[in-house]
């Protein structure tokens, strides 16, 4: 059975209130929305309780959920994407924007990292700096890299065209490459 | 991207997640997801949610019964007396008259019942279909034989009667003129009139029951009738205009069986010798209840 017919079949189990395909479905996606979570929130504690509100979600709105757009994943990174909007907002830290967003050029992406590339960096330096990009430039980097999501999919997390995601994820390089050359020039 | 840049992104924003963090949250999830279950369960377990899923196939049902019984009613309305319909013609009539509950609102139903019969022998006589006239008459005579009871148990209740009573005798007078349509010229002609094949005896002598014999009313007028003039111990109504006197008849006078003037159907005048268009010795048993016509459409 493939990946995806194995999904539905676990979507609509969970649909029709079967507690056990609930459980098969959190631990396939807990890694992943973890993982996510904490990469935005940095706090351990705070992670767990937006993941474990997420689920919770998850399990409520699922009798809505059908099968359109982007598919599952999305559908839940999207929940995922809202706690954690929420979270910031409750602490008063309503936007993550910061002024590297503005003005960008079209500057070819891969121009803009093979000089970064080129030397070694401090893990921690580059989720710094990730986390200074704007809210919707941070989410193009973790769900390409940390999830492989498609542009379609990241469209329907960010509720954008396809074509605007293309363009988010440049502009996500450009700021990128020039927040790590500051930082190198310190 | 370039492979090496996003691959160092991508490494540099693994996680680990101990086993522990792992646990507890599922731990802590599957506790809430069993609570938000069994809500699920007890919201679509909700009386009204079970009254609607009953109610469902009910609802469908009935408005399936409701338009299909709508529809026969309408069809049946104008339903003659050779139509498959008929018996559920009558069957509406009856249920019309039974939902009246005053004495005069009865009576005047079951005159313009009795009016719509008439309605049918005229029907039934332009299309050739004597053979329906016997039991039609004979269900016109019930009809009037009740509404007459009707009416004088309304004039003994201290009731107007006078509007319903003029429908009586047009009624009448229409029923005497169809007579004579069907018989053509009267007995002193001596002329076989139209042979219906019927063996009805309706007369044309004395054409109005009881009530007319005594003025056109039926002696109701003065208000003392119910004893004088019931149906059945009155010289004028005995055996004709009893509750459904006729009905058991309707298919020996068919046949011109006994009782039927012996004319083998004919409907000459010399045969009819009921005022109300039926021969009292015809008539053996009363049966209220019995629809004539229904029978009549089982041919």
């Amino acid at each position: 059975m493939s990946e995806k017919r194995e999904l539905k079949k676990l979507v609509r189990r969970v649909q029709s209130g079967d507690l056990e395909a609930y459980g098969a479905l959190y631990d396939r996606f807990f890694d992943s929305v973890y993982g996510y979570v904490l990469r935005q929130v940095r706090e351990p504690a705070d992670a767990e309780d937006i993941v474990s509100g997420v689920f919770l979600e998850v399990l409520e709105k699922i009798d809505g959920f059908t099968w359109r757009g982007a598919g599952f994943a999305a559908w839940l990174f999207r929940i995922a994407r809202n706690d954690v909007l929420d979270h910031f907002r409750r602490r008063g830290n309503r936007s993550r924007e910061t002024e590297l967003t503005v003005g960008i050029d079209a500057v070819p992406a891969a121009e803009l990292v093979e000089s970064l590339a080129e030397r070694s960096w401090d893990e921690q330096e580059l989720r710094t700096a990730i986390t200074r990009l704007s809210e919707e430039q941070q989410q193009v980097i973790l769900l390409k890299l940390m999830l492989n999501f498609s542009n379609r999919q990241i469209g329907d997390v960010l509720d954008k065209s396809e074509g605007a995601v293309k363009a988010l994820r440049h502009r996500a390089m450009f700021s990128l490459r020039q927040i790590l050359t500051e930082a190198q020039g310190k | 991207m370039t492979t090496e840049f996003t691959d160092i992104l991508r490494n540099a924003l693994a996680v680990e997640i101990p086993d522990q963090v792992r646990e507890d949250c599922r731990q802590r999830v599957m506790a809430g997801a069993d609570q938000i279950l069994v809500r699920k369960q007890a919201r679509s377990n909700r009386p009204a949610n079970r009254r609607l899923q009953i109610f469902k196939p009910v609802a469908l049902a009935s408005a399936m019964f409701t338009l299909l019984f709508a529809g026969t009613a309408w069809a049946a309305t104008g339903a003659e007396p050779d139509d498959f319909l008929y018996p559920v013609k009558q069957h509406l009539e009856a249920a019309r008259t039974s939902i009246a509950l005053q004495n005069i609102d009865r009576a005047r139903v079951q005159i313009a019942h009795a009016q719509t019969r008439m309605d049918e022998i005229d029907n039934m006589a332009s299309r050739d279909r004597s053979n329906y006239i016997p039991a039609l008459l004979a269900d016109y005579d019930r009809l009037m034989a009740s509404a007459t009871e009707h009416l004088q148990a309304a004039a003994a209740d201290g009731e107007d009667i006078s509007e319903v009573q003029a429908l009586m005798t047009a009624a009448r007078t229409r029923h005497d003129e169809l007579l004579r349509s069907l018989t053509g010229p009267g007995p002193d002609t001596d002329q076989p009139g139209t042979n219906m094949g019927t063996g009805t005896t309706s007369t044309m002598e004395t054409p109005d029951t009881g009530m007319q014999n005594d003025g056109g009313n039926g002696g109701m007028d003065n208000g003392t009738a119910p004893e004088s003039h019931s149906p059945g111990d009155d010289g004028s109504d005995a055996g004709n205009a009893g509750p459904g006197s006729m009905t058991p008849q309707a298919p020996s006078m068919e046949q011109g069986g006994p009782g039927s003037g012996g004319s083998g159907g004919s409907m000459h005048p010399s045969n009819m010798s009921s005022p109300t268009g039926m021969s009292s010795q015809s008539v053996s048993e009363p049966e209220p209840d019995s629809q004539p016509a229904a029978r009549m459409t089982g041919r």
